[in-house]
């Protein structure tokens, strides 16, 4: 019959009308991410035995790790620990690599900041205030044994 | 229930003694009083503008699956006031090109018919600004003025987009006057009135969508293309003329040509009401609260159509026009009149 299909139409529309809405109040409501999503990565420093693989494979070198030998027992000891997630590319290669699971991807999404320095995050030791302030600039990528 | 029946009556009576008591004379306070009702009507016109833009993003939402404005306000109802503002705030301007006299009046010549209609709205019983005994024929007459507006502003701005939907505007508009006129014509024929207050008085018993079920969806489709709005909104038709004859406005033009939209969708729906919908009859509630809500519900209605439909081709909306619009409503004429020579 000729205007059925309108009929039936403006039904559906108006069954979308009073359907339960899928939009998710972001700032309110926090999003569900998948368990598996590459986010910026976070150590566990205690885990960490300093061997460098992550700044060794990570493609843009946005890695830095500084380890010292301990004097005693000869071993290596993480110093500092730095990423700049601003030229992360989050490809997860660092935390395929790690040997013993200290790198692994957090659920943060929120990464906006007024200046680029901020994005060079110093992971350990952790500074005071680091989400507010300027950080040092960016070290030279790459392994520095002291 | 006869206070809050005639509560508005009741205070323009109060306005007027309180004119009078100052010492004017009568006819010096039924002028103010005019003066008053147009201020008044000028006001609503405003809050529809404003309002009409927010419960159609608001709807335009829901049918998503959305919520549409819900930041700036409770339940985002400041959202239009904000974006006037901004609108207010941005820069006057005017392509190199442009016809400066014609682009500069346009706007106000889509304006000004839009809330001309609305002098001879009956929002109640004893409430309408003006009670002119040809009501009807002067609604068509005004409304048909916006045609020429936008004929205006798709010359005026110098655009090929713009001019398209200009003339685009003038084919369509001119061909769907003919049935809405048409459409109308079985209730003038039943009340044998123009008078929109006489209209509403005679559908006490039965509304006229029951005699007139032909002649009201003729209206609804007409009144739809001569509003511009989907399914027939070729003269804007973002996806082939950027925004038709709107292309090149901006600021507070703009948002003059939307307000008259929104006031155009209040006028025909409220027409639609006083001829179709029994006007501000019904139990219960006061008088202009129903006139109120029957209007809301039809601007629902334009609203879902909009948000269901897709956009018409050219020749297509001509062809409705003509070949199937234009025929039915003769046909109603044709019944009304058969109907009405043998039952009246």
């Amino acid at each position: 019959m000729l205007g059925l299909g309108l009929v039936r139409g403006m039904g559906r529309t108006l069954r979308y009308f009073f359907s339960k809405k899928i939009t998710q109040m972001y700032p309110e409501e926090r999003p569900n991410l998948a368990p598996r999503v590459r986010g910026p990565i976070k150590l566990t420093p205690s885990k960490c035995i300093a061997c460098s693989i992550c700044a060794q494979v990570c493609p843009v070198q946005t890695i830095t790790v500084t380890a010292r030998r301990d004097p005693e027992t000869r071993k290596r000891r993480l110093v500092r620990f730095s990423v700049d997630y601003g030229r992360c590319i989050y490809c997860g290669f660092c935390v395929e690599n790690c040997p013993t699971n200290a790198i692994v991807n957090s659920q943060e999404f929120e990464l906006a900041t007024f200046w680029r320095e901020s994005l060079h995050r110093q992971l350990y030791p952790v500074p005071a205030e680091q989400e507010v302030g300027r950080t040092e600039p960016a070290q030279e990528s790459g392994v520095s044994v002291s | 229930m006869e206070t809050i029946n005639n509560l508005l009556i009741n205070i323009a009576h109060g306005i007027r003694g309180f004119i009078l008591s100052y010492g004017a004379t009568g006819d010096a306070a039924d002028l103010l009083m005019t003066v008053v009702a147009a201020a008044i009507l000028l006001g609503i016109i405003g809050f529809v503008g404003l309002y009409g833009i927010y419960a159609e993003r608001k709807i335009a939402g829901f049918f998503q699956e959305r919520y549409g404005p819900n930041r700036v306000g409770p339940y985002g109802l400041l959202q239009s006031v904000a974006d006037g503002l901004k609108l207010i705030g941005k820069e006057d301007l005017r392509p190199a090109g442009a016809d400066p006299w014609v682009f500069t009046a346009a706007p106000y010549v889509v304006l000004t018919p839009a809330v001309m209609v609305w002098a001879v709205l009956p929002f109640s019983k004893n409430i309408v600004a003006v009670d002119l005994n040809i009501g009807i024929l002067y609604v068509v007459a005004v409304s048909s003025v916006t045609t020429l507006g936008l004929l205006m502003a798709g010359w005026g701005s110098n655009n090929k987009y713009s001019l398209l939907g200009g003339m685009r505007s003038v084919a369509q508009m001119i061909s769907y006057e003919i049935p809405l006129v048409f459409s109308l014509m079985g209730v003038i024929m039943i009340t044998g009135s123009l008078n929109l207050s006489d209209i509403v008085a005679a559908q006490e018993r039965v509304w006229f969508i029951v005699p007139q079920i032909l002649g009201f969806l003729v209206f609804v489709c007409a009144a739809t293309a001569e509003l511009n709005r989907v399914p027939f909104d070729l003269t804007e038709g973002e996806s082939e003329l950027t925004a038709g004859t709107y292309t090149e406005y901006s600021g507070m033009r703009w948002a003059l040509f939307f307000a008259a939209e929104y006031a155009n969708l209040f006028a025909v729906s409220a027409i639609a009401t006083t001829f179709f919908l029994g006007g501000w009859q019904g139990p219960l509630l006061p008088p202009y609260l129903w006139f109120f809500i029957k209007t809301c519900g039809m601007i629902f209605f334009f609203m879902w159509l909009r948000w269901t439909l897709p956009r018409f081709r050219i020749d297509q909306v001509l062809n409705f026009g003509w070949k199937l619009l234009l025929p039915l409503s003769i046909a109603n004429i044709f019944i009304t009149g058969i109907g009405h020579y043998l039952l009246g």
